[in-house]
């Protein structure tokens, strides 16, 4: 098992390596050049050029890229903010407990309550909190999160005035973020949950355990949704990434000083060490959900726990992976 | 045509399919004759009438600006669900192209081009395609671009899975036997062979697509005011909210008709064509 993790922190090198080279790309397309956005619009050539020169700007891309790279992991250096000629790495750090909290919070909420609701709209299936659970979690997956977000504000925030509408100084304040990110993945997986509960219900094993007399909470718990686990699992680690992606939009609609509002604010004032920052530490994160999923899958699964440590264990895992897709 | 026409039989038989099929189409028509349907053009603005709350001669309100909002809704519509149905059929086929290739030649290159195509997996959709609008500036054609991008790595894991399996069949080697190039063979034996679960994961995607392109344009990234589009209306309405909420709620409740018929029918189309998933 150790050696499983291990191996799969180090396949986390390259992909991160990669990433980090592709935000560089993909920022090089942007118009308008560092020199630019500090010396601003009118600054003439020969000044341009010559912070060109000092900022290595006029080497090749890969150059730039493998200095970059070098610096994080030397120095843990993200680079100095254009705007606020801060440091990248301390400006993001400071708002990142912020985000992970809210997707944290997001995670839970979604997992606790899609779990539950399809659990038991896949028990009572064709019941009356079946249609309803079935019919909310269509319209939560068709409702995306900037609307179903000022909805939120205007019935409690603007209407009922029961809770803040945006800033961020106490608990009650991330209420109804927290929702609003939650709400589509819960329906996601409630509605996942449901089919893959159900699916396991038709299993052989199933009317083993009823045959022998077994309690149906415990057929439930520990037949059915054991075997359903994996599926659930999946839909969570796709959840945490939609959510960290989310981050942006709703922090931007409740005036969140998270990361997301401070890559949308250097977005708009292209001030793309900081953008880059965001990105890359977002997507560092977004692979660490992965790798914990991962994990998660091998500690619920003895079949796949097994795989680890006998010969063919990445075809099997990534078999594994590929089913649940 | 048979295969057709058994599968629109089966897509039949859910009730709630054949109810938002219906309701699609005409949101579409409605989109489409748009310029029939709308009482007032998508900018014509008159100053004496701002923020007027739904009425008779407004069906949704005008906005803060004086322009009927049920109009803007309409035209606004035809840029949302035109960006989002062509985003997500292009995304699908370059990724399935992709896909299939990588999987075709197996070994080094399904290496190569997998490991690719993780590390654009590896970052959330919505912030590569943030990202990537950030980078090639606003404007339909690049926020188009920007969905298409974030989207193809995941469909081209979707369609790698069933070729992998297809590549070894023996019309497949007796395609390769009689000499065929490679390219005739992905294209005229292995693509219609995965055609079914392309087509699905095509109707499947199209909400996301729209929902992708909204929230790009909510953030001021994507589709640019005064053109009409859903996301950059709520936007817009935004610092209304308080005092005159049908500027939110009117595109708001268009964009989830629209987003719920969709899934609806594309997980109707699954059933229709996946009889392995059908209960």
């Amino acid at each position: 098992m150790l050696k499983f993790i291990v191996k799969r922190i180090l396949t986390m090198i390259p992909v991160m390596l990669g990433v980090s080279l592709l935000v560089f790309v993909i920022l090089e397309m942007a118009p308008g050049d560092a020199a630019e956005s500090i010396l601003g619009e009118y600054a003439d050539e020969q000044n341009l050029e010559a912070l060109r020169d000092e900022m290595g700007l006029n080497d090749p891309l890969l150059v730039q890229w493998g200095r970059y790279v070098s610096d994080i992991v030397l120095k843990g250096d993200l680079g100095t903010s254009y705007k606020t000629g801060m440091s990248v790495t301390q400006s993001i750090f400071e708002r990142y407990p912020t985000t992970m909290l809210m997707a944290f919070l997001g995670v839970i909420v979604t997992a606790l309550l899609g779990i539950t609701t399809g659990i038991i709209s896949a028990v009572k299936q064709y019941s009356i909190w079946d249609n309803l659970a079935t019919v909310f979690g269509m319209i939560g997956v068709s409702m995306p999160s900037f609307f179903s977000g000022l909805v939120l504000v205007f019935i409690f925030a603007q209407k009922l005035q029961w809770l803040p509408a945006s800033g961020n100084y106490g608990w009650s304040y991330y209420i109804l973020p927290v929702l609003t990110i939650s709400l589509t993945s819960c329906a996601t997986q409630m509605r996942m949950t449901r089919s893959s509960m159900l699916e396991v219900m038709r299993q052989d094993y199933i009317r083993t355990a009823r045959a022998k007399g077994q309690t149906e909470r415990k057929i439930i718990l520990h037949h059915q949704l054991r075997n359903a686990l994996i599926s659930i699992i999946t839909v969570i680690g796709t959840q945490a990434g939609i959510l960290l992606g989310g981050t942006m939009i709703v922090e931007q609609i409740f005036a969140i000083p998270g990361v997301g509002k401070l890559l949308m604010d250097s977005i708009s004032y292209r001030d793309y060490p900081m953008v880059r920052g965001g990105v890359l530490l977002l997507a560092l994160s977004f692979s660490i959900v992965n790798l914990l999923v991962d994990l998660v899958y091998a500690a619920v699964d003895p079949r796949i726990r097994s795989q680890f440590s006998s010969g063919q264990k990445r075809r099997n895992t990534l078999r594994g992976k590929e089913r649940s897709v | 045509m048979t295969g057709f026409r058994n599968f629109w039989r089966r897509l039949c038989k859910n009730r709630l399919t054949v109810f938002c099929l219906i309701l699609f189409a005409i949101l579409v028509l409605m989109v489409v004759f748009a310029d029939f349907i709308a009482p007032y053009g998508w900018d014509d603005q008159d100053i004496t009438r701002r923020n007027l709350a739904p009425c008779a001669e407004h069906l949704c309100g005008t906005d803060n600006l004086g322009r009927d909002i049920f109009s803007r809704i309409l035209y606004g519509g035809r840029m949302s669900l035109q960006i989002g149905i062509y985003a997500s059929v292009l995304t699908t086929v370059i990724g399935a192209l992709i896909g299939s290739v990588s999987a075709y030649f197996g070994g080094k290159v399904d290496n190569i081009i997998m490991r690719f195509m993780d590390v654009f997996m590896a970052i959330p959709p919505m912030l590569l395609a943030i990202a990537i609008a950030a980078a090639l500036g606003t404007g339909t054609l690049n926020t188009m671009l920007a969905v298409v991008i974030s989207g193809i790595p995941m469909k081209a894991r979707i369609a790698r899975g069933p070729v992998l399996s297809l590549r070894s069949q023996e019309y497949i080697e007796a395609a390769r036997a009689v000499n065929t190039p490679t390219f005739k063979i992905i294209l005229r034996h292995i693509i219609p062979n995965i055609m079914a679960p392309l087509i699905v994961q095509t109707t499947l995607s199209i909400s996301g697509a729209i929902v992708q392109v909204a929230g790009l344009s909510f953030l001021g990234l994507g589709v640019q005011p005064p053109n009409p589009e859903w996301g950059a209306m709520l936007s817009a309405g935004r610092s209304f909210l308080r005092d005159f909420p049908w500027m939110v709620l009117a595109p708001g409740v268009a964009m989830l008709l629209t987003l719920f018929s969709l899934n609806v029918v594309g997980d109707g189309v699954r059933d229709a064509l996946d009889p392995k998933l059908k209960d």
